[in-house]
């Protein structure tokens, strides 16, 4: 029999797995230069100014 | 009708009218609060000594001839991440036991300044990281989920065990227990309300708002919460504007309002998609145009929200996950735990997707003023339920369908508001979401309100 520990890891790992698989997708993007958006200003595309 | 039933637009024109007395109201609330806690567990806990006290302060203001505004002698709850000077903040986790905050919040701060009363903090789903909040149950059936991770709030405002009450949303925390429960929530644009002193879930995905019964009173606790404050790094110093209550009139003449033909509307209970689609019908029957919008980049949602959420949450509790591992509930603990195996790579790719993503949503919102879609593809389910299958075999988890349509705003950054449009066969509520520009709040507030006026 697993010790609690033992379980406790498997669902970890299993979490961890899935989790893996669905980040993965985002392999399929071409991200070719784009930089990585940490914290942002959410209007710095500019929306509503060009919108007005 | 009783004070606890008032909304705030119309508790606070009766305080101002000298026609209800602050200590009358906020004792009613507490009156109900008492009465529905034993049953619904909106509350970590009532302050009533507190409440009492604040409320005939703001009485003896009113009497003086002094009334702050709108909030002056309204009773709140605020979402138990919300730090408030000399009260714990539980996170309703047992990691916070003996918690105190040494320093109000920056919301809680201004909703003081602004006069509104604090009745009590609601339950949270642990450290905000679920959509259920298992210790909460649903305002209209308590067989039923409270939705989450702001489900005391949600549940308090729709039981009147509060006039409003504060949220935080990462990826539906506030729309989602709001349109569960069948009241209005606000998630507002990134970096308007400032976060200083609300205990984080993912620095760049959390943001402050009002949960309330009508979309008017969502504008009016925006108004006392929005504005720059540098302890927030992401809070904008962008002036606040339009955030004040919507014009009387609901014509929406020449407003252009989006339709999803992509994603919002697959995997959507019917009854959901019907109650939205005559929502959307009577925003054109007020002067809407319509138009069909395709979402951009739908297929990376969960993908992004996941990459930027789950190692952002790891990193906030790295140190208790180390020190205090068994105070977090099961669920919350293997969410935490596996999110320090994501590799960097896997975040900074999620990082760099959120770029193309706001890209591609500031195109689509330079076509219409607004979108509106479901705000959950389903009501709330019965307490215990992990997934939902759907009709063409597919079986998605409960937390996964909860978050599916908001967290999109979140990725973005945009505002959104749910309004609630009708109920199913079981009498359990429906949201329609209205999602707007980057510090459109006024617009997305204006659509809203014209919905609720039409209906009312």
């Amino acid at each position: 029999m697993p010790s609690p520990e033992e379980d406790r890891g498997a669902v970890v790992a299993a979490t961890a797995r899935h989790i893996h698989t669905v980040v993965s997708v985002l392999r399929e993007l071409d991200l070719g230069d784009t930089p990585p958006a940490a914290a942002f200003h959410a209007d710095e595309e500019g929306v509503r100014r060009a919108a007005v | 009708m009783r004070p606890y039933e008032l909304s705030l637009t119309a508790a606070a024109d009766a305080i101002r009218g000298r026609r209800l007395s602050p200590v009358d109201l906020v004792n009613s609330v507490l009156e109900r609060a008492r009465e529905v806690q034993p049953g619904l567990g909106a509350y970590v806990t009532i302050t009533a000594d507190r409440a009492g006290a604040a409320a005939r302060a703001a009485e003896r203001e009113v009497a003086s001839g002094r009334v702050r505004g709108p909030l002056h002698g309204v009773p709140m709850g605020l979402k138990d991440l919300i730090d408030v000077a000399g009260t714990a903040t539980t996170a309703s986790s047992r990691v916070r036991a003996g918690h105190r905050a040494q320093a109000d919040s920056t919301v809680a701060a201004r909703l003081a300044e602004a006069g509104a009363v604090l009745v009590g903090k609601t339950h949270t789903h642990e450290f905000a990281y679920g959509l259920t909040t298992p210790q909460t149950r649903n305002a209209r059936d308590r067989a039923r989920i409270a939705g989450g991770s702001s489900g005391g709030s949600a549940v308090a405002v729709a039981a009147g065990a509060a006039t409003f009450a504060l949220g935080t949303d990462t990826g539906g925390s506030i729309r989602v227990p709001a349109a569960l429960n069948g009241v209005v929530g606000l998630k507002p644009t990134y970096g308007l309300v400032p976060r200083h002193g609300v205990t984080s879930l993912s620095w760049s995905l959390d943001q402050v708002g009002p949960i309330t019964r009508t979309v008017e009173d969502a504008a009016l606790v925006l108004a006392a919460v929005a504005g720059h404050d540098p302890r927030d790094p992401a809070s904008t110093p962008a002036p606040v504007t339009g955030h004040r209550r919507p014009a009387r009139d609901g014509d929406l003449t020449g407003l252009r309002v989006g339709v999803p033909s992509t994603y919002y509307f697959d995997h959507v209970d019917p009854e959901v998609e019907t109650a939205v689609r005559r929502a959307v019908r009577r925003l054109a029957e007020l002067g809407a145009r319509l138009v069909d919008v395709e979402i951009p980049m739908a297929r990376y949602v969960q993908a992004i929200q996941w990459g930027l959420m789950v190692p952002e949450a790891s990193a906030y509790h790295e140190r208790t996950l180390r020190t205090a591992a068994d105070r977090y509930e099961d669920d919350v603990r293997v969410l935490l735990e596996a999110g320090e195996l994501m590799s960097a790579g896997d975040h900074l790719r999620a990082q760099r997707a959120r770029t193309l993503m706001r890209r591609e949503w500031a195109r689509m919102l330079r076509q219409v003023d607004v979108v509106v879609a479901p705000t959950v593809p389903l009501t709330a389910v019965p307490a215990g339920q992990a997934s939902v299958p759907w009709p063409d075999g597919t079986v998605e988890a409960v937390s996964d369908a909860y978050v599916r349509l908001s967290a999109p705003a979140n990725i973005t950054g945009v505002p959104a508001l749910t309004v609630p449009v009708g109920a199913d066969r079981a009498g359990l509520p429906i949201g329609m979401q209205v999602i707007g520009r980057p510090f459109d709040e006024a617009t997305v507030v204006r659509v809203g309100h014209a919905y609720e006026r039409s209906t009312a």
